[in-house]
């Protein structure tokens, strides 16, 4: 009887716990009215655009929604979440916009609607130390990965089309394909420049090569309905005084200088 | 060395800080399972044909669907549903309820079909009502014999959890997969979380053996 009282006790301090929860979330919506509030969703395990270090989310573009906040003179709520979870949260409008190295494709911008571009990513093929590759022409006949959905998996495909016995691999996390290759059943994995770089220096087995293709400029995203767009074209403003005016290069080189 | 056992410390309490999040999905979640899985199995076992139909029906729709599927349709269908903003804690809650209340259910009602029937025919000559007798003596009886089952199911739950990191809540998961992101490392923090998974689970199992012991009849 003493123990199913106990289990009675744990259960119901449970049940408060959750409780102090939601009110906690709801007084700090309350606390802050005089500000217009925009809640951002981004994906944080992308460096150095987005990660998390000691529980706090940085990052390059952290650093410009906090800018364009500045500018707009509106309070932001980051809110990280899985980056497939990301599009749907903002069609129920969980979120009221995206920055998280998301690039503009045409199949992203038929149900979403986007900002000017704010980067151009480079990108590079992170191979095995001793694989040899010159030019895009070695594709052919090798099996080469992407992270599904990047604007790199466009390019691969692309480049599949060209060169004979090409096939692409798309999963959900680069660190998957870090493993394939590593484990030699990939020949080599399509990443934006900087990333390849990261990749490399953590792994002692890996070499990078530059690649000539470019990929789709990193946007920001809204929903593509009347209220969003207001802030949309807000956005745009930002940006363009942003890159007007210093701010654009001094982040830059804070996190982008290789 | 120093430095690299202090970095490495650092990594795997940041993972290890995820089990609150994780235990707290776990056991609310339990909870909710528990009640409206032994609802649901008195269902089953009523002499209501609409009832019983009714509890199997929910059991096969949740156990026919994926989880992450449920999950989302809570997560985002809701809001456009009902215009309510639901907050990752309870659509989690409310979504790993649903679901292992399918799965209790069927433990419950196997613990009910395991008892002796004069149980439920002395009750019957006894004259006490349906619901009184299912409370006061069949259902006590049936928790008792399926309590490794149900433990089972708690063990089961605590690592469905891990979907909720899909959602953005920092459990063992998410922090693990956070870490793997930032060093360019992926296996040293997916052992940290399985470590911390296991050690938990260890602990469950301890005090369901202890449980048991507590409860059994000689």
């Amino acid at each position: 009887m003493v123990l199913s009282m106990q289990k009675i006790v744990l259960g119901i301090s449970f049940i408060f716990l959750g409780m102090a929860e939601f009110y906690e979330g709801s007084l700090a919506a309350v606390a802050e009215t005089q500000k217009i509030q925009l809640k951002m969703g981004l994906c944080a395990d992308y460096p150095p655009f987005e990660f998390k270090k000691n529980g706090e989310i940085l990052g390059f573009d952290v650093d410009l929604a906090h800018a364009i906040a500045e500018d707009l003179g509106v309070q932001l709520v980051m809110q990280d979440m899985d980056y497939s979870a990301l599009v749907p949260a903002l069609q129920s409008r969980r979120i009221d916009f995206v920055i998280s190295s998301m690039a503009r494709t045409p199949e992203r911008a038929k149900n979403l609607s986007f900002s000017d571009p704010y980067y151009f990513s480079e990108l590079a093929l992170v191979l095995k130390k001793g694989t040899l590759f010159g030019a895009e022409t070695d594709f052919r006949g090798k099996r080469v990965g992407v992270q599904l959905g990047s604007t790199m998996e466009k390019y691969a495909k692309t480049e599949a089309s060209l060169h004979e016995g090409m096939t692409v691999l798309a999963l959900g996390k680069n660190h998957l394909l870090i493993q394939e290759i590593k484990s030699g059943r990939l020949f080599g994995m399509v990443a934006e420049k900087i990333q390849a770089q990261a990749f490399v220096r953590a792994n002692e087995d890996l070499k990078w090569a530059p690649l000539s293709g470019q990929g789709d400029g990193y946007a920001i995203a809204f929903k593509k309905e009347v209220p969003e767009q207001v802030w949309k074209s807000r956005f745009d403003g930002a940006l363009k005084r942003l890159m007007r005016s210093s701010k654009m290069r001094v982040l830059r080189k804070k996190w982008l200088a290789s | 060395m120093l430095d690299y056992l202090r970095a490495e410390s650092s990594t795997f309490l940041y993972v290890l800080g995820g089990v609150s999040c994780t235990l707290k999905y776990t056991f609310l979640s339990f909870i909710g399972g528990i009640v409206l899985g032994t609802f649901l199995a008195v269902l089953k076992v009523s002499p209501s044909v609409l009832a019983r139909r009714a509890a199997q029906i929910y059991t096969s729709v949740f156990r026919g669907t994926p989880m992450l599927v449920q999950l989302s349709m809570i997560y985002f269908g809701a809001p456009s549903l009902v215009s309510y903003r639901i907050s990752p804690l309870l659509a989690g809650v409310i979504a790993f309820s649903l679901n292992s209340a399918a799965y209790v259910s069927e433990i419950i009602r196997t613990g009910i079909r395991t008892l002796d029937r004069g149980q439920f025919e002395a009750a019957q000559a006894l004259s006490i009502p349906f619901l009184l007798m299912m409370k006061d003596i069949i259902i006590p009886q049936a928790f008792r014999n399926v309590l490794p089952a149900l433990f089972n199911e708690l063990i089961n739950l605590l690592k469905e959890t891990a979907l909720i990191s899909f959602l953005g809540e920092e459990d063992i998961m998410r922090r693990a997969q956070l870490v793997s992101a930032e060093t360019y490392a992926y296996f040293k923090p997916l052992v940290m979380a399985a470590f911390c998974y296991y050690f938990m689970i260890l602990i469950l199992s301890g005090l369901g053996k202890k449980l048991e012991k507590s409860m059994s009849y000689d």
